[in-house]
């Protein structure tokens, strides 16, 4: 094994250690948003889901009225059928997106319309 | 503390000898001070800090003087309030990560484009003395200045984004690598050929690392001028990201976000720059630079 | 000799061989570039809304020139004129700014270049003011100045006063103290250390910052004309790009660049040359 001076300097690079940082950073920031994503769906939600649908129809409770950024967010996954409140209802939305949308800090929770099961 | 300021000098090492001198002169010093806050304080850290606390509270002055401040000057205070909402809201990382991604994808393809053609079109003269004055044609045309023509292309896609992006990333470091394929000094490549080195070998063994300080010094240009063009092709295209940020919120006069994305902006470059770009430059000419003449 | 042959000769003794031979190899690529652009509008293989044929290009200088009576009131910036108007816009605030924010950058970083520890200082407050490139700073001038020339002439004198500034107080932070020190132990006032030390042996740096400046300064302009302005050769640019005529938008490029081709060659590099090579500043190989 070399221990020699160049393999040392290498890891202590400045470059190195900042891209490093960065990317721990953005990783740990990430992996905390995958892991709190079920959290934030109600249990009627999950169990919903857990048929395997191919869509569902929900209501996205963010944690302030949605803004332009959020319900283009929104829009982009699925059918936005208005607001109230801080609640969205977003119809026709894939399993996939759901977890998706699930995963951002702002929302407080996504519960399962009620009525959902109508196409 | 010491008796006057010590003279700033080039060997850092004199320096802190002339500080520890003027700090020590006394039998008992009455300071003793790490390392890190020794050159702090030699590096004129305590005047910077000074500095800044005397602009933030002009601005707050100025803001808190004028007539309607919110729309004109807002108070540092509101402009924090202003990033904590957007934090909250999950605006802000969003758009950063967009731009910044822009960033990165936009120069790494400018950047491998750029250092393959440059060392081509470096490696024989007559090549690089038909493409010299073109390149430096297309160099005038900023990348901002292309973007009404992608804009009728193609829209207001992303596309369009990274287009503007990788041209104005390509040339500079086109054209430093160029530049110093051209000036590794031509006693190594004959060195290498009365050895009885082949071209590809030539290439491998003398032009690339004789360009690596010039690609450092290149990629560190390219990517800052990526930088700029990035934020301008947000705010013409409109797509969403930093630049889309600030934009947007001038025309609602949010001039809070406005000041928040603007020194975002300054703190990325610096941090981009300071941490990441510089230290790979200065690393390569130190390794890389005796080839040069 | 034929005359073919005089002529060779005699241009190659007006020009330089070596000069002469790189003239005419870096043409070939713009003769390539031109005859394909020509073939491209005879043989219509790129639609003309994306490439449009080089004769519209020169034709669209006629129009935008439609209504102009003369060369007076083309200068005079009379309103049929539009082609010479952008130009002159252009043109004109980047002589506007150079007048007036070039002294300026350069007192105030004498100024802040004289106290070491208040270069040492500002250093960093130059650093940050550059990081935010000039076309950061269009929303904010617009919600000062509003949508118009002051707001394009305020991110130019912007862009060139912050990079002449800090460009000139790493200068004057550079010039050794030894010459400072004789020049005032000689008996000179400040007035005389300034003009006699600190101004020549910063120069490099001014004029790095000078050339610097023009470059960014040229750029952020066209930026900021595109933006908010409402006159001027980025302000023409983002016009005729809205309405689809690709022409002009082509004919502003070319302007562009050639408007920024002849300033570099043509004032700037001399200008280096001319102070500091010739002074011996900077060792460039030939």
């Amino acid at each position: 094994m070399r221990w020699g001076p160049r393999v040392t300097r290498w890891r202590e690079h400045p470059t190195v250690r900042f891209l490093a940082l960065a990317l721990a950073l953005l990783a740990a920031y990430h992996g905390y948003l995958y892991l709190t994503g079920p959290s934030r769906m109600t249990d009627r939600l999950r169990a919903r889901l857990a048929q395997g649908p191919t869509t569902v129809n929900v209501l996205v409770t963010a944690k302030f009225p949605p803004e332009e950024f959020h319900i283009r967010l929104l829009q982009q996954v699925g059918n936005m059928r208005g607001v109230e409140g801080s609640t969205a209802k977003l119809y026709t939305i894939t399993p996939a997106n759901v977890r998706y949308v699930s995963r951002h800090y702002w929302i407080r929770g996504i519960d399962l319309a009620p009525d959902d099961g109508r196409k | 503390m010491a008796p006057h300021a010590p003279q700033r000098s080039e060997r850092p090492g004199e320096a802190v000898a002339l500080l520890d001198r003027a700090l020590f002169q006394h039998a008992h010093p009455r300071v003793v001070l790490s390392a890190r806050a020794r050159r702090f304080w030699r590096q004129g850290g305590i005047e910077l800090a000074l500095l800044v606390v005397f602009i933030l509270a002009a601005w707050a002055t100025i803001s808190a003087t004028i007539p309607r401040p919110d729309r004109y000057l807002p108070s540092p205070l509101s402009v924090l309030l202003s990033s904590g909402d957007l934090l909250w809201k999950g605006i802000l990382p969003n758009y950063l990560g967009q731009t910044l991604w822009r960033l990165i994808v936009g120069s790494l393809i400018g950047i491998a484009l750029g250092i393959p053609f440059g060392i081509l079109v470096g490696l024989n003269r007559h090549v690089s003395e038909m493409f010299y004055p073109i390149l430096n044609f297309f160099q005038s045309i900023s990348g901002i200045a292309l973007l009404p023509i992608l804009m009728i292309w193609w829209g207001t896609t992303e596309k369009t984004v990274l287009g503007v992006i990788l041209y104005t990333c390509f040339f500079p470091i086109a054209f430093n690598v160029l530049t110093g394929v051209r000036s590794t000094p031509r006693i190594y490549m004959n060195a290498l050929r009365t050895l009885g080195a082949s071209r590809l070998r030539i290439v491998r063994d003398v032009l690339v690392p004789g360009a690596m300080p010039s690609i450092a010094t290149g990629a560190r240009l390219s990517i800052g001028y990526a930088w700029r063009a990035a934020i301008a092709g947000e705010m013409l295209a409109g797509r969403r990201g930093v630049g889309w940020m600030i934009f947007s919120a001038q025309q609602v006069d949010e001039t809070a976000q406005v000041i928040l994305g603007m020194a975002l902006i300054g703190i990325l470059w610096i941090l981009l720059d300071r941490y990441a770009l510089r230290p790979i430059e200065s690393d390569t000419i130190q390794r890389w630079g005796f080839v040069q003449r | 000799m034929n005359p073919l042959a005089r002529l060779s000769l005699g241009l190659q003794k007006r020009f330089g061989r070596q000069r002469l031979r790189r003239i005419l190899l870096g043409a070939i690529p713009f003769v390539a570039l031109g005859s394909l652009w020509q073939m491209n509008a005879v043989y219509g293989w790129l639609a003309p809304i994306h490439i449009p044929p080089p004769a519209a290009v020169w034709g669209a200088v006629f129009n935008l020139q439609d209504g102009c009576p003369g060369v007076i009131d083309a200068l005079r910036q009379s309103s049929g004129c539009l082609f010479t108007n952008h130009i002159l816009s252009s043109i004109g605030r980047v002589g506007l700014s150079l007048v007036v924010g070039l002294p300026l950058g350069v007192a105030f970083g004498v100024l802040a270049g004289m106290h070491r520890r208040l270069a040492h200082a500002l250093e960093p407050v130059g650093v940050f003011a550059n990081a935010i490139s000039g076309i950061a700073w269009v929303p904010l001038a617009i919600i000062w100045f509003g949508v118009g020339w002051l707001t394009t002439l305020f991110i130019l004198l912007n862009t060139v006063f912050w990079l002449v500034f800090f460009n000139t107080l790493l200068g004057v932070r550079g010039v050794p103290r030894a010459y400072e020190h004789g020049v005032l132990t000689l008996g000179a006032k400040r007035w005389k250390v300034i003009t006699h030390v600190y101004i020549p042996g910063a120069l490099p740096s001014i004029v790095t910052g000078i050339r610097m400046s023009m470059g960014f300064g040229w750029r952020a302009l066209i930026a900021a004309e595109m933006i908010g302005g409402d006159r001027g050769l980025g302000f023409m640019l983002f016009v005729s790009a809205q309405e689809y005529k690709t022409e002009e938008v082509f004919l502003g490029v070319l302007v562009i660049a050639i408007i920024w081709m002849l300033t570099d060659r043509a004032c700037l590099v001399p200008l280096e040359r001319w102070t500091i090579e010739r002074w011996g500043l900077v060792w460039r190989p030939t």
